[in-house]
């Protein structure tokens, strides 16, 4: 079993958590996650990204507008609502700690 | 040779080769069996559609207007399969090999991220933009602001000026001290702002009408809707020609009025004003001059100022003393031109000073900072020219 397979399940988990982070940043269409999330790990593809924004939709983390784009029909952008960030606050100290712990068990 | 299938995706329609219609029905069908139980089926479908719209437009040129089968299966496998993320197995991120081949291909160059958050639909504010500043972003962001070209909006500035003897640039300070940076993606876009032009409005509303058509069932009620939606679009710009029109006679009306009412100054009165023009012109310049001198060697003419006088007290000084210099020039214009004493003449004047009192007194730290910041950026930009001056 590959590395890549065994984390495949973390990346999974993680990915929710990395979207959140990239919306954060600024205001992106859903190309743009694609774009940044293509040269790591966490490489994704329309068919995950989409329903996954979707579902973070659904469940109030994001939102997203429609703007009109010169080089074709409008795009939505999205964007993080209230509750999105206070997710991705206490996703980002939660990581930190598996972090700190990841690094800290087994050192003598 | 291959028979030719057209598709709409989305509103868009595409033509494909027989093949490739098939394995992207197939791919949507088994997206929409994927998908059945998501409360969101539809969005995400169309999405999908747009996505794979996208793909297909970067492919296609007036030379080539067909999307082939081979071109459709990279498409759909650049999509990856569709999974639902409320799902527990098959939901994950593919592995890096199968993404990365994707993700970089299906992306739209760069201009186009731009261009789009250049007509947003948010309201439109003040700020200034950084990216291709000359000085502080002031002009960039009132070009942006009212969608004229900044070039323009320079030249105004410079002329506003030498034509206020060198009183603009104070109030460019003044502005650059209040607007606020377009720091974010977001503010940028909104320095832009919506285009509210007739076209837009007449977009949003088709977009609005096509929607809606969407919902009847019954072809009656639907050219029933059609018929109320063209009345309704001839109707507002009717209103709009109208308005125009209307305006526009206003405007004649009170130019004529104007113009009865204030006798036209004769030949002489317009060659004398002329003149007194282009000396306070000069003026203006000369003073401009003089600061710029001053900003850059701390003296005018070899004349420096006196020890623990301030540079901004200077510049305040010398601007005051070019205000007074002129007023006579100006009142002698102003009476050639419009017949009446020159009365307001402080006005402009003093209201500058009143506001830089208070940005004195409010940021009195800040507002020296930046004075006295003033020469060591001039003297950079000076040498930023010199230096593309000798490159070129």
């Amino acid at each position: 079993m590959s590395i890549d397979e065994k984390f495949y399940a973390i990346r999974k988990g993680l990915l929710e958590f990395l979207v959140l982070r990239i919306i954060s940043a600024d205001k992106v269409y859903a190309a743009d996650i694609l774009k940044q999330l293509s040269t790591t790990e966490f490489a994704t593809q329309e068919g995950t990204l989409y329903p996954l924004l979707s579902k973070m939709r659904r469940e109030g983390l994001l939102e997203y507008e429609w703007r009109e784009s010169e080089a074709g029909p409008p795009r939505k952008y999205y964007k993080l609502t209230g509750k999105g960030r206070d997710q991705l606050r206490e996703t980002s100290e939660y990581w930190d700690k598996i972090n700190d712990t990841v690094k800290n068990l087994g050192r003598s | 040779m291959n028979k030719v299938i057209t598709v709409n995706l989305n509103g868009n329609a595409y033509q494909l080769e027989e093949n490739g219609y098939e394995a992207l029905r197939a791919y949507l069908q088994s997206a929409a069996a994927t998908l059945a139980s998501n409360p969101d089926k539809d969005e995400i479908i169309a999405d999908i559609e747009q996505a794979i719209a996208d793909k297909f437009r970067v492919l296609l040129s007036a030379y080539k207007t067909v999307v082939t089968a081979r071109e459709v299966e990279a498409a759909i496998s650049e999509m990856g399969a569709v999974n639902d993320g409320t799902e527990s197995e098959g939901a994950a991120s593919t592995p890096p090999g199968a993404g990365s081949t994707g993700g970089a291909a299906s992306d739209q160059p760069p201009s186009a991220d731009e261009s789009a958050s250049t007509s947003t639909g948010q309201t439109r504010r003040l700020y200034r933009l950084h990216e291709g500043a000359m000085i502080a972003g002031v002009c960039n962001g009132i070009s942006a602001y009212i969608g004229i070209d900044v070039t323009l909006v320079r030249i105004i500035f410079v002329l506003l000026a030498i034509a206020s003897a060198g009183f603009w640039s104070l109030a460019y300070v003044v502005m650059m001290l209040i607007i606020p940076v377009a720091d974010s993606a977001a503010e940028k876009a909104a320095a832009h702002g919506a285009t509210a032009t007739a076209q837009e409005f007449i977009r949003r509303a088709r977009r609005g009408y096509y929607e809606s058509t969407k919902g009847f069932s019954d072809r009656a009620a639907r050219r029933a809707w059609k018929r109320k939606f063209k009345r309704e679009m001839r109707e507002w710009r009717r209103n709009f020609k109208w308005e125009v029109r209307s305006n526009m006679a206003q405007c004649q009306q009170n130019w004529h009025q104007y113009w009865s009412k204030h006798p036209a100054p004769g030949f002489e009165g317009w060659a004398s004003a002329s003149l007194l023009g282009l000396i306070e012109a000069i003026l203006g310049i000369l003073c401009a001059a003089c600061i710029l001198s001053l900003i850059l060697t701390g003296a005018i003419f070899g004349l420096a100022l006196p020890a623990g006088v301030h540079l901004w007290i200077g510049i305040l000084l010398l601007v005051v003393f070019c205000h007074v210099l002129t007023w006579p020039i100006r009142a002698a214009r102003h009476f050639i031109l419009y017949r009446s004493p020159y009365s307001c003449g402080g006005g402009g004047l003093f209201s500058l000073f009143i506001i830089f009192l208070v940005f004195w007194f409010v940021f009195p730290h800040q507002t020296r900072e930046f004075i006295d910041a003033i020469p060591s950026t001039v003297h950079h930009l000076v040498e930023q020219l010199r230096e593309w001056w000798g490159k070129h």
